[in-house]
């Protein structure tokens, strides 16, 4: 069939220059998109997502989740063929029953996609790729709020892509910047410890900073200072250092767990961590030269993060309410805790993290929290 | 002022307000309605103080508030009525639409000849990229005039005609599109050539109001 009029541009360059431009294309998966792919799952209790690229004849995946090894596809028959020409997202509710996507051979055979929702990501006014989540089974609707939350974790994508490869840490002098701190503290292990060779509690420390430190990489943490029972990391970026931040407490939570089950297999005492997010401007600066150099954080956030530290004496996950209200509803969160600080008229209050999204914290089983406040 | 205030609502997409933006408006709405003695603008201010009292107000009834309230309009928009009935009866002159009238219809018959002729997922795969291209056409208009909406001093009878027409030719082509995925296909080329006699009886409308020839 042909038509006098054409139907779409047929010229993709400009956009093609501008996917090829991220230096991304045929790169190794990266953590930083892999988890927006969960949290899109999540979020729309889909079982697969992902983040794709599209190129000329292709569709390239950056990121997926729940799709297995599955690198790319042909381009042409894709919903996301469909959604790149929108500004708008596509959402298909039943693939099966609409009349352009029903014999797409991801919708009559392969994969049987029957529900898709996805979003164009933009780099410099180019739609270069989408973030999507497919489900094998039909929906009749989606909830607008749910719709909402993936909008906003499809411009964090758009975010991540327009700074690949990774950014380093700004260190304009004087300038204030939006950062998140995670602190944790180990001194609630202290009395445990007690009684054990220093080889066994250097040997469990070391374990302990080993798997954290995977946890802190995991979600684009820097891990600004540590010492033997204490460490501070830092969370930056444009829009998601909140979220990152909170769901690495959550998942520290969740590898300190692990840890200490293997701990008790080696009749180890479980170690006891208080972990606090808190969120606010500071200056970074990068103190000292080539041959040593510091990161520095100024700021009355670093005040805060030295005397909550100082404080953290349950094994207890906390965030203050400014945290609380970046997460919004991703925000799992439990009983108050009231903290007398000095130098506070008031007391900081702080809620305990149960979960970010999906993502939940597995209680310690070894340790009751104490009920009530502190301070 | 409660006539410019109504006025506004007749040239604002009230889709785009948050929850927010509208309360306050109402706001000023209400104060504006507290200081009249008239029984529209009394009856006015009931409904005001009735969409205050729910969560989120009900967009479809306060944008029906212009022409349930006319007589509280300024006086220059009496001339209203007569400005819908010109561009009726223009669009009533214009012929119906044919496939080939403008491009984009031709486009999206070629799209629905696609979809409704053939049997292979790839002639529907054109099929939805000539579509998607299209509604992102149409939207990046609804986007532009969004961006820069009438200004208090730009509105006459005659452009709260062209802007309220535009939003219902946007309107009625998104409808087309949601018919075509519901394989409706003989709907949404009605509704298809419906938007776009609209739109092209907008295209007259405003060669009109730029000559003049209107206000003969």
């Amino acid at each position: 069939m042909s038509f006098q009029v054409p139907l779409y541009p047929a010229d993709d360059q400009a956009r093609l220059q501008a996917v090829r431009a991220l230096g991304l294309l045929d790169t190794h998966p990266e953590a930083r998109f892999d988890r927006l792919c969960r949290l899109a799952s999540e979020l729309l209790q889909t079982p697969a997502a992902y983040i794709a690229l599209l190129d000329g004849q292709r569709q390239w995946f950056k990121a997926t989740h729940g799709m297995g090894e599955v690198t790319e596809t042909p381009r042409e028959g894709t919903f996301c063929d469909y959604a790149i020409r929108r500004s708008r997202p596509t959402v298909v509710l039943d693939a099966s029953s609409d009349p352009l996507f029903a014999h797409s051979p991801y919708v009559a055979g392969g994969p049987r996609i029957q529900f898709y929702a996805g979003f164009p990501l933009s780099v410099e006014g180019q739609r270069v790729g989408t973030l999507c989540a497919l489900d094998f089974q039909p929906r009749t609707e989606v909830d607008s709020q749910h719709l909402e939350l993936f909008y906003q974790l499809a411009r964090v994508a758009e975010a991540e892509l327009s700074r690949s490869p990774r950014e380093e840490i700004p260190h304009n002098p004087g300038e204030w910047s939006p950062v998140t701190l995670l602190i944790a503290n180990l001194r609630p292990s202290a009395t445990r410890l007690e009684g054990l060779s220093s080889e066994q509690v250097v040997d469990m420390l070391k374990l302990y900073l080993s798997a954290i430190a995977e946890v802190v990489g995991r979600w684009g943490g820097t891990i600004e200072r540590a010492s033997a029972d204490s460490l501070r990391v830092l969370f930056i970026g444009e829009n998601d250092h909140t979220i990152r931040a909170a769901s690495c407490a959550v998942d520290m939570r969740a590898r300190l767990e692990d840890l200490n089950m293997a701990f008790q297999e080696r009749e180890l005492p479980p170690l006891s961590c208080g972990i606090c997010v808190h969120t606010g401007e500071a200056v970074l600066e990068i103190l000292g030269d080539d041959k040593c150099q510091n990161l520095a954080i100024r700021g009355e956030i670093s005040g805060l993060s030295d005397r909550l530290e100082a404080l953290l004496d349950d094994d207890l996950t906390l965030v203050t309410g400014d945290v609380a209200l970046a997460l919004g509803k991703l925000a799992v969160t439990g009983k108050q805790v009231d903290i007398s600080l000095p130098g506070l008229g008031q007391p900081l209050t702080l809620l305990e993290l149960d979960g970010v999204g999906e993502l939940l914290v597995r209680k310690p089983v070894a340790t009751e929290p104490e009920e009530g406040g502190k301070g | 002022m409660l006539g410019q205030l109504l006025l506004y609502l007749m040239v604002t997409d009230l889709r785009e307000a948050s929850d927010d933006d509208l309360r306050t408006f109402l706001e000023v709405l209400l104060r504006s309605c507290s200081q009249q003695t008239s029984v529209g603008g009394q009856e006015l201010q009931e409904e005001v103080l009735d969409q205050l009292a729910i969560d989120s107000p009900d967009r479809d009834a306060i944008a029906g508030w212009p022409d349930d309230f006319a007589e509280l309009l300024p006086p220059a928009m009496g001339r209203y009525p007569e400005a819908l009935d010109l561009f009726e009866g223009l669009l009533e002159e214009l012929p119906e639409a044919g496939t080939g009238d403008t491009d984009r219809l031709a486009r999206f018959r070629s799209c629905l000849d696609l979809v409704a002729l053939s049997q292979g997922w790839e002639e529907r795969s054109e099929a939805a990229r000539g579509l998607a291209t299209l509604e992102e056409e149409l939207f990046a208009l609804r986007d532009q005039y969004v961006v820069r909406p009438m200004t208090m001093r730009e509105c006459s009878p005659a452009s709260v005609v062209g802007h309220r027409y535009l939003l219902e030719a946007l309107d009625t082509w998104q409808e087309a599109f949601r018919l075509t995925h519901r394989g409706k296909l003989e709907e949404a080329w009605s509704c298809a050539g419906e938007a776009d006699h609209i739109l092209r009886g907008l295209v007259t409308w405003a060669e009109r109001l730029e000559t003049g020839s209107l206000e003969k």
